[in-house]
């Protein structure tokens, strides 16, 4: 079941999570309300029967048709009562529409924010399932299909809180440091879910869609009359646990020491490192990187250049080695998109949302664009600029002085770092 | 041959106490102060450069890295540049597995600079971190280094950039440095940048590959950079110069 969950209680106004719940119907009700923990989500049910309850009592509803435990003196709920079924089968319904509506939005929305499990990389504004890629490609972290997790916000935070203890993931094993722990999961390859954990079923879609009893049951009652139940009650009402603006906080392990003057100011603000799976401080690390041709960010420059890839088919790498591009050229290259496509003179490709990626500079047109790196300036008698002319093996470039291309165009642009760094590897030192 | 002295009883009276020196004093001097730290505004020097240094016999600290003299006393560079200032980049804990448990200690990494040609990285590890940072300062002051600048395009107003193309390497981080035109200002990570900024570059374009989230690497493969400025032999070092004689032959009496 979902953590933290408050269940309505279906007597009462009382609510709590699971457990408490169960005390307070056992001493307070003397009710029992059977497989209430199989359930992923049983807020709608028990909304459901807190309806029944209060239409036709308790001891109506619950006595009329169930036997009474005479050990313990409670009454409990038949099993094969037809209210309930339908009530539970209505009650799932709602459930799995809300779990589908809510994977559809974590589809879909890239607002994402929270610091890698493992290093201390943080995600801002990213869709869940490129966190996720983050950790199976960058960690091998593997937590399942992305297709089939939902509340995955919530999802990690379990999964944090149980690193936080030291507890392994697919073991369950708990160690006293996070360094043995880290030590233990990469050596033994404990880098996935374990599967038998029940507590996580909450999380996998495929886990709503068979947790009704069978296939004949699902098909015969639930799904048929449940989608066009009136009684279901609205899921979105309910407090749900989406925070899209969690904070990752981290304190420094060396707070309040004891420095001598002159180094304090030095000192202070300054990040030290713990654990290795304790989420950094969010003030350490800049904003994310800006792709060159659309208004998607990523985390790193490295990202950059793969998102471009799979979202706009650019390769840079294939470009600048096509073009033989040197140091000078990359950076020219990214100040000239930086700034063609803040003024619109990159085309725009239909349906895509970004702009296009030029294949050859003087392909772009025949009257190039003023921002473009090869054109030349036009001196006043008419006169091509030939001051500071730059070979590069077979393209003629030319560097003017004040060339405007060689100043970065975004303040801290880290694919200037970036770029260059794909030439590199060509050029003679 | 002085005669043989016999002891009487005049003679074998205890001789004057001097003042300060106590009957049954166990050793412990009452001047020596408890702590054993010295007064670090007195500098006694322990090298013979540093003796140089504090006569006055050299001049300035290029003297010493023209012969490429090891700095041993980081008062040396006190001496000649008052004003450095210092950053601490980084403290972690390093633990050592013992019999007894794990001991614990602290590494501190710093940056010294001028911001006017002269940078000094320096690590420092000690039990408690203030200890640690300052030895990571006197370390970086011991390692500091000169950084050769120049120009991009003309050579008009003060040197603004690197020489030429750099390259340091650190571990698995290779950090380039490439000169850039005035007013493109710092091109880096917020570390590399960090050094550049105490080394007094205005204007580079820089890439890193490998493991740049290692701090470490990074800064020292930014700081291996900037030291290789000086190891180039240009065109306008190709004149003969006089071999002259370094500092400690130059003044071996001293």
């Amino acid at each position: 079941m979902l953590p933290n969950l408050r269940l309505p209680c279906p007597v009462c106004s009382m609510e709590g999570e699971r457990i408490p719940l169960i005390v307070h119907m056992k001493e307070a009700h003397k009710l029992a309300v059977p497989r209430l923990p199989d359930l992923l989500d049983p807020r709608p049910y028990l909304l459901l029967l807190r309806a029944r309850i209060s239409e036709q009592g308790l001891e109506a509803f619950a006595s009329s048709r169930c036997f009474i435990r005479r050990s313990d003196a409670m009454v409990c709920i038949d099993r094969s009562l037809q209210a309930d079924k339908d009530d539970r089968a209505a009650g799932h319904v709602c459930v799995l529409r809300h779990a589908l509506r809510r994977a559809q939005l974590e589809r879909t929305q890239a607002c994402y924010v929270r610091g890698c499990l493992v290093c201390r990389d943080i995600f801002r504004g990213v869709r869940v399932r490129d966190y996720l890629k983050h950790l199976e490609q960058t960690h091998r972290m593997y937590l399942g299909n992305p297709d089939n997790l939902v509340y995955t916000d919530l999802f990690i935070e379990c999964l944090a809180d149980r690193l936080g203890r030291g507890q392994c993931l697919s073991c369950d094993k708990v160690f006293p440091t996070q360094g043995l722990l880290r030590q233990h999961m990469k050596k033994k390859r404990h880098l996935r879910v374990d599967g038998k954990d029940h507590s996580l079923d909450c999380f996998y879609l495929v886990n709503y869609r068979d947790m009704l009893d069978g296939p004949e049951a699902q098909r015969e009652s639930a799904w048929g009359k449940g989608s066009e139940s009136e009684d279901c009650p609205d899921m979105d009402a309910l407090d749900t646990p989406w925070d899209a603006q969690a904070e990752v906080e981290g304190e420094g392990e060396y707070a309040g020491l004891d420095l001598p003057d002159g180094v304090a100011e030095a000192w202070e603000g300054l990040t030290v490192p713990g654990s290795q799976y304790q989420t950094a401080e969010a003030a350490d690390t800049g904003p994310s990187v800006k792709c060159l041709l659309c208004e998607s960010g990523c985390v790193s420059g490295q990202a950059v250049l793969d998102h471009m890839i799979h979202a706009h088919g650019a390769d840079v790498k294939a470009y600048v080695d096509s073009v033989s591009l040197d140091t000078y050229g990359c950076i020219r290259l990214v100040n000239y998109l930086r700034a063609a496509y803040d003024t619109g003179a990159l085309s725009t490709v239909e349906g895509g949302g970004g702009a296009s990626f030029p294949p050859h500079p003087v392909c772009l047109s025949s009257d190039p664009h003023p921002l473009h790196p090869w054109a030349p300036r036009v001196l006043a008698g008419g006169e091509e600029e030939r001051e500071d002319c730059y070979t590069v093996q077979g393209l003629s470039v030319r560097f003017r002085g004040d060339d405007p291309l060689l100043r970065p165009y975004q303040d801290d642009d880290e694919m200037l770092c970036v770029v260059p760094g794909l030439a590199y590897m060509e050029e003679d030192e | 041959m002085s005669e043989p002295t016999t002891t009487t009883a005049q003679t074998a009276e205890k001789p004057q106490e001097s003042s300060g020196f106590r009957k049954g004093f166990k050793g412990q001097g009452r001047d020596k102060k408890k702590g054993g730290r010295r007064d670090e505004e007195v500098w006694t020097p322990s090298t013979k450069l540093g003796r140089l240094v504090k006569a006055g016999k050299v001049r300035s600290i290029e003297e010493i890295f023209l012969f490429s003299m090891p700095i041993k006393e980081h008062q040396i560079v006190d001496f000649f540049l008052p004003e450095l200032e210092e950053e601490v980049l980084k403290v972690q804990s390093v633990q050592k597995q013992t019999r007894a448990g794990q001991r614990t200690r602290f590494r501190a990494m710093c940056l010294v600079g001028d911001r006017n040609g002269h940078i000094g990285y320096g690590v420092g590890i000690a039990k408690e971190v203030a200890t640690a940072i300052r030895k990571s300062i006197h370390n970086a002051k011991q390692n500091i280094t000169p950084v050769r600048m120049g120009y991009w395009g003309g050579r008009l107003g003060a040197p603004h950039t690197v020489i030429c193309k750099l390259t340091g390497k650190c571990g698995s981080v290779s950090v380039r440095l490439v000169p850039a035109p005035r007013g493109s200002g710092i091109v880096a990570s917020n570390i590399v940048r960090k050094v550049l900024e105490f080394a007094g570059v205005e204007d580079v374009f820089t890439s890193q590959t490998g493991h740049t989230k290692t701090l470490m690497n990074s800064a020292l493969g930014c700081f291996r950079a900037l030291q290789a400025s000086y190891s180039l032999l240009t065109p306008d070092m190709w004149a003969q110069t006089a071999i002259r004689p370094d500092l400690k032959a130059r003044f071996s009496e001293e």
